[in-house]
């Protein structure tokens, strides 16, 4: 049994440990792959509940309803899955418990990183549209918010270097970059609509 | 524009690099990006900064965390374990208890087992002491010797069939009279095998004399006899103790049940699902309550002595209020006043009206549970124009006190004897 499960650590990816607890409804593989992202869900609890105890029990919880939830429902990334269950189960705490938090940064659409991401399969004569939109939108952003995107974007830099580079403070470099991207995307929504 | 590379998700091992500083600026970049892009990622870094910050051992609380999951996966199963345990205790448990149940029947016969088996045990003895004493004799043939010794050793073997039989739980009222029909069977022949002198066939005689006694005790023993777990119907009959006269609706019931029998017109009763050394009250009012321990399905007449201390406290409540008491339908006003109101009522009628034939009449009706007559009848056929001056003088007085029993008001028939005379 216990071999067993050893060498499902090592071989079976997510999909396929959900499919077999889907199919057997075996906690022990449930478990394994549980522990895979447990790490993970344990940081994201923390994060949001801020307490060490909360945030374990949290961890139980989030199981006990993927125990529940994985009969049921089909997933095809696990891990985001299980983040956004994660997440949400400490939200709801939160919202019981009647704690105001920010939801600053909380939900914070990821289209833009998508889009560029995925801007190399669009047309050239598009990309170059864009590019040039780009650079206008640039120029409406705050000289912060512009500095720290074209160096963390453009060179490449790590929070630490643009700090060092520019005497910002780490935290506001991180939050110049989310603001600045967040201007950016929709700025250039803007541009294409309009 | 060159090709992105293909995002890649850093592992929390990585997260947990870059939270301690161990990345080069390049992979914190890398990590920094996918933070941007990716909200999952974002909260584990933010996490493990902040448990960074509260300088909470991230190693540590992994381990318990594993140790719980585990103990959580395990749990389920252990849980599944006991189910299969507790299914086949019960079943153990069924299993016994009916084997229990089928035995604790069986006690009569059960019991009479062991008397087989102890008289058959001096009888086989006996057998061998035939043997034992016919080995001496110079005159008994070799062929005789032999015949009783395998008599002996048929004998030990039947006995010991007996006992397998016994632990087999065999109807042992059959065992009994097989057990000691084998017996008779072996020692019958015994003295015409053995043409021996006389001590060997007498002792022969007693011995078969034994197994026939054995017999007769094993048939008596394994009669029907009342065991503590037979139910039984119990007839008996209340009588007053002093003339003997049968005590009719009393309550019969048994201690620690809720169903009671009332005695019939002759006083008799039956009680049904009787077990023996039950105890049995009789109560009724104007009685001294009476407890009687049951020993057998036939009793004999249960005999009550009156009691006047219990008369004189009957309690008489107002209407509507119950009490445990019971009240016997009369006249509010009482029987004596009511007897003179009749008279009179009747006595008025005649004088003013001389000319009507002179009569009794026997009048039947009821009193309903609200104190109202009805179901008015001419029980003796007398004189309509009489029985309706009868319904008359009831009806103009009509206050009765409603009979009830244990604190049940109750309709009740009456039958009054006016006459017009």
């Amino acid at each position: 049994m216990f071999l067993k499960i050893l060498r499902r650590k090592t071989n079976l990816t997510d999909a396929e440990y959900l499919s077999a607890y889907q199919r057997t409804g075996d906690l022990e593989g449930l478990g394994a792959l549980y522990e895979r992202h447990i790490d993970m869900v344990f940081a994201v609890c923390f994060k949001y509940l801020r307490d060490e105890d909360r945030a374990k029990d949290a961890v139980m919880e989030v199981f006990e309803q993927l125990v529940t939830d994985l009969k049921i429902v089909q997933i095809q990334n696990f891990k985001s899955w299980l983040h956004s269950v994660a997440r949400n189960f400490c939200l709801m705490q939160l919202r019981q418990k009647k704690v105001t938090m920010s939801d600053d940064g909380i939900f914070e659409d990821e289209a833009y990183e998508s889009f560029i991401a995925q801007s190399p399969e669009k047309e050239d004569w598009e990309i170059e549209h864009q590019l040039a939109d780009l650079g206008d939108c640039m120029q409406t952003l705050a000289h912060e918010q512009r500095q720290s995107v074209e160096l963390f974007y453009f060179q490449q830099l790590c929070y630490q270097q643009i700090a060092a580079q520019t005497g910002f403070a780490i935290s506001r470099v991180k939050s110049y970059i989310q603001n600045g991207k967040r201007n950016l995307k929709l700025c250039m929504e803007g541009k294409k609509h309009g | 524009m060159a090709k992105q590379k293909k995002y890649n998700e850093p592992t929390i091992d990585e997260l947990n690099k870059y939270v301690a500083g161990e990345l080069l600026p390049k992979e914190q970049h890398q990590i920094e990006k996918s933070a941007l892009q990716n909200q999952q990622i974002e909260d584990t870094l933010e996490g493990l900064e902040q448990l960074k910050n509260a300088s909470i051992d991230q190693q540590a609380v992994s381990d318990e965390l594993r140790q719980r999951l585990q103990k959580r996966v395990e749990t389920k199963e252990r849980k599944l374990l006991p189910f299969y345990y507790a299914s086949a205790a019960a079943v153990v448990l069924a299993v016994g208890l009916s084997w229990w149940m089928v035995r604790e029947q069986e006690v009569p016969t059960t019991v009479s087992a062991p008397v087989t088996k102890e008289k058959a045990k001096p009888m086989s003895e006996t057998a061998k002491q035939t043997a034992i004493v016919s080995a001496p004799e110079k005159e008994i043939t070799k062929t005789s010797r032999i015949a009783s010794t395998q008599l002996v050793v048929k004998a030990r073997k039947k006995r010991q069939e007996s006992v397998i039989a016994l632990a087999q739980e065999v109807p042992a009222a059959d065992l009994a009279i097989e057990s000691s029909k084998t017996e008779e069977l072996q020692v019958a022949p015994l003295p015409v095998a053995v043409s021996t002198p006389q001590p060997v066939g007498t002792i022969a005689k007693i011995a078969s004399e034994n197994t026939r006694v054995a017999r007769v005790e094993a048939l008596k023993a394994s009669a029907p006899t009342l065991s503590d777990e037979t139910l039984f119907a119990l007839r008996g009959q209340v009588l007053d103790a002093i003339d003997q006269k049968a005590l009719v609706g009393r309550s019969v019931a048994l201690i620690g049940q809720t169903q009671a029998v009332l005695t019939d017109s002759n006083g008799n009763f039956i009680l049904r699902n009787v077990r023996k050394n039950s105890q049995l009250t009789v109560n009724s009012t104007g009685y001294q309550p009476a407890q009687i321990t049951i020993k057998d399905s036939t009793i004999s007449p249960i005999l009550m002595l009156e009691d006047k201390q219990v008369l004189s406290e009957v309690v008489i409540v107002d209407y509507g209020k119950t009490a445990n008491v019971s009240q016997k339908l009369a006249p509010k006003s009482g029987w004596k006043a009511y007897n003179d109101y009749l008279k009179t009522s009747a006595q008025t009628f005649i004088t003013n009206n001389p000319q009507v034939p002179r009569g009794r009449v026997a009048l039947g009706f009821t009193v309903n549970t609200a104190g109202e007559l009805m179901n008015f009848e001419n029980k003796n056929k007398a004189n309509p124009l009489l029985f309706e001056e009868a319904v008359r003088i009831v009806k103009e007085r009509e206050k009765w006190a409603v009979s009830y029993k244990k604190g049940k008001l109750q309709a009740e028939k009456i039958r009054l004897v006016i006459s017009f005379e």
